[in-house]
């Protein structure tokens, strides 16, 4: 198991505040956190800073915090379930710091401690004032557990690696005009990222070999569905056989994938599963940045909430086509937006409407039955390739202004293009007064209960285990 | 690990309609209350109703689906499908045209309960 801590933007701001002293002195404070499982990664997620009360830290050049003001704080975590983290400063320092005597012996002595209140290992981290990097480790026993990142999550995501833990990987001589673009040391940690691609149809199937075209080590891509025929005015690289094969999707997106990638020891996985799914959950929790290519309102809402609850920011994109009746286009627009923290969740901009959500995870948006008493309309499936091209460039460019940050900037507002006009416009929407998703950033596994363990992926499966049709192979 | 003290899911939503005064109970696999209609038919009655507990799993980010009545109450048009209830009420489906994240989450459910309610008929004996 790896694991990780993950903040939002408003919490490292926070921390900084107190922890980068003007006098040059290193301090310390607390923070609660949540715990985000994925099926290979622990994350812990800083939910509250707490700082130190009068006469509860002394400084003197180094940093020290009394036993009383830990076990206040670490039993206020427990009261909601969290665990606790202990964080002081290296004014001086730069990336992922190592632990000197003193802190190793400052940590372990609290450790038992704190895991004895909470049921949860104390979690030590480190800020390095020099280039604003964390490092973190946890104390399961007398030695700490190094961690393998700590990411902070907002419109400019920012990632400190440890080096020891997951190497950073040597840019090849295909990836020179890569390179080129954003230098050596962004393309190493842009590389080590860990990307995952939900939904791999014509968007998400673009999409995903140009990460592995950018040198992205490890790529996955998640769908529970199998290549059709009509698929295939969509999906390009997929063959008549792969259709006649019910290829799953996932299987055409590593072929394409593997014949793209430039990163020496590219490493693509497969996920055959929906991330409605608890299983998809848990694959996917594993991942640093998730692009949402999926149209249906139940996934996207699984995948809005782990922009905020598990702190993995969520690239979305979606398209509507507006055909008239008599033939010929009304108009088509499509729209890109990160869900994290700092910018308003996909419900808030209106990008997933909650009542649909839930006739999704019923089946009804596909009982013909039902949409006719309702008075509905069947769940829109038109898309062109000509198109889908621009919904995975609009969600490609939010990614790299999410990890490079060009010109210190990170990812808009949702942005929306509508065709018929030749506009691109900003939506400023503002996140409602107590938006279910936004209101608690980092609490994991308490987050709102979305998966099911039935759904549409089951009958899929049924469908692909069923004999294949000999005479069209 | 237990979900940190909030008023979310089946304890959430009777908390929220205790909020306004309207007592809830967990009933076998569901929720049951009951409310006044201000308009229609049964307007002024009492009259039974309840929502699945399933459908409470992601209270307040989305409210329920079907209402739950009992079998001597309908609607001129309806679809029903066969659901967890109690024994021999009807789960109606009613869409809930917006459900944001605006206002009290109990006092909207609320509403659209009394709108819906409204639309009643009794059927004949």
């Amino acid at each position: 198991m790896r694991h990780s801590v993950a903040m939002s933007a408003p919490i490292d701001t926070d921390l900084r505040a107190h922890l980068h002293r003007p006098d040059g002195q290193e301090d310390i404070c607390l923070a609660t956190y949540s715990v985000s499982t994925g099926r290979e990664r622990v994350s812990r997620c800083l939910t509250r800073v707490v700082l130190p009360g009068p006469g509860e830290r002394r400084v003197h050049g180094n940093a020290t915090i009394t036993g009383d003001c830990v076990l206040r704080v670490a039993a206020e975590a427990a009261a909601r379930n969290e665990g606790l983290a202990l964080l002081h400063s290296h004014p001086g320092g730069r990336g992922w710091q190592s632990l000197s005597g003193p802190d190793h012996s400052a940590e372990s002595s609290y450790a038992h401690l704190v895991e004895r209140v909470t049921g949860l290992p104390l979690v030590g981290m480190t800020y390095a004032g020099q280039d604003k990097g964390w490092s973190a480790r946890e104390w399961p026993s007398r030695s700490p557990m190094w961690h393998e990142s700590v990411r902070v999550t907002g419109p400019a995501m920012r990632v400190t690696w440890n080096d020891a833990q997951r190497l950073p990987p040597k840019p090849t001589d295909e990836q020179v005009r890569t390179v080129s673009a954003w230098g050596d040391r962004q393309q190493r940690d842009i590389a080590r990222l860990r990307v995952l691609v939900v939904g791999v149809g014509s968007v998400g199937l673009d999409v995903a070999i140009r990460l592995a075209a950018t040198g992205i080590q490890h790529v996955g891509v998640m769908d529970y569905d199998i290549v059709k025929a009509h698929n295939r005015d969509r999906m390009i690289g997929a063959t008549r056989r792969d259709a006649r094969l019910r290829l799953p999707k996932v299987e055409l997106a590593k072929r394409l994938m593997t014949a793209a990638a430039t990163a020496a020891r590219p490493d693509i996985a497969i996920h055959d599963l929906s991330i409605c799914s608890p299983e998809g959950l848990a694959a996917a929790l594993d991942y640093d940045v998730i692009f949402s290519c999926v149209d249906r309102p139940w996934p996207r809402a699984v995948l809005n909430g782990i922009g905020y609850s598990d702190l993995i920011p969520v690239i979305d994109g979606g398209i509507n086509i507006d055909p008239l009746t008599g033939g010929g286009m009304r108009g088509a627009s499509w729209r890109v937006q990160v869900a994290t923290p700092g910018i308003p969740c996909l419900a808030c901009s209106g990008q997933i409407r909650m009542p649909s959500v839930v006739l999704d995870q019923q089946g009804l948006l596909d009982n013909e039955e039902y949409i006719k008493q309702a008075d509905l309309q069947m769940p829109a499936s038109q898309n062109v390739a000509l198109l889908s091209a621009s919904v995975s460039a609009g969600q490609l460019a939010q990614f790299v202004s999410l990890v490079a940050a060009p010109g210190g900037r990170g990812a808009s507002r949702p942005l929306r293009y509508l065709l018929a006009a030749h506009h691109q416009e900003r939506l400023d929407v503002t996140s409602q007064t107590n938006c279910h998703f936004e209101r608690r950033p980092g609490e994991g596994d308490c987050r709102i209960p979305f998966v099911r363990d039935a759904g549409p992926w089951v009958a899929t499966s049924a469908v692909r285990l069923s004999p294949r049709d000999s005479s069209l192979a | 690990m237990i979900a940190r003290p909030q008023r979310d899911g089946v304890d959430g939503f009777i908390a929220d309609l205790a909020d306004f005064g309207v007592e809830a109970v967990v009933q076998g696999p569901v929720v049951h209350y009951s409310l006044k209609p201000i308009e229609g038919g049964l307007a002024g009655s009492l009259v039974s109703t309840a929502v699945g507990v399933a459908e409470l799993a992601s209270w307040p980010a989305t409210a329920p689906h079907w209402i739950h009545l009992p079998p001597d109450l309908t609607f001129a048009n309806t679809y029903t499908q066969p659901q967890a209830s109690l024994p021999g009420w009807v789960c109606h489906s009613r869409n809930i045209g917006v459900w944001d994240a605006v206002g009290h989450p109990g006092q909207k459910w609320l509403a659209h309960v009394r709108a819906v309610l409204g639309q009643l008929s009794q059927a004949a004996a």
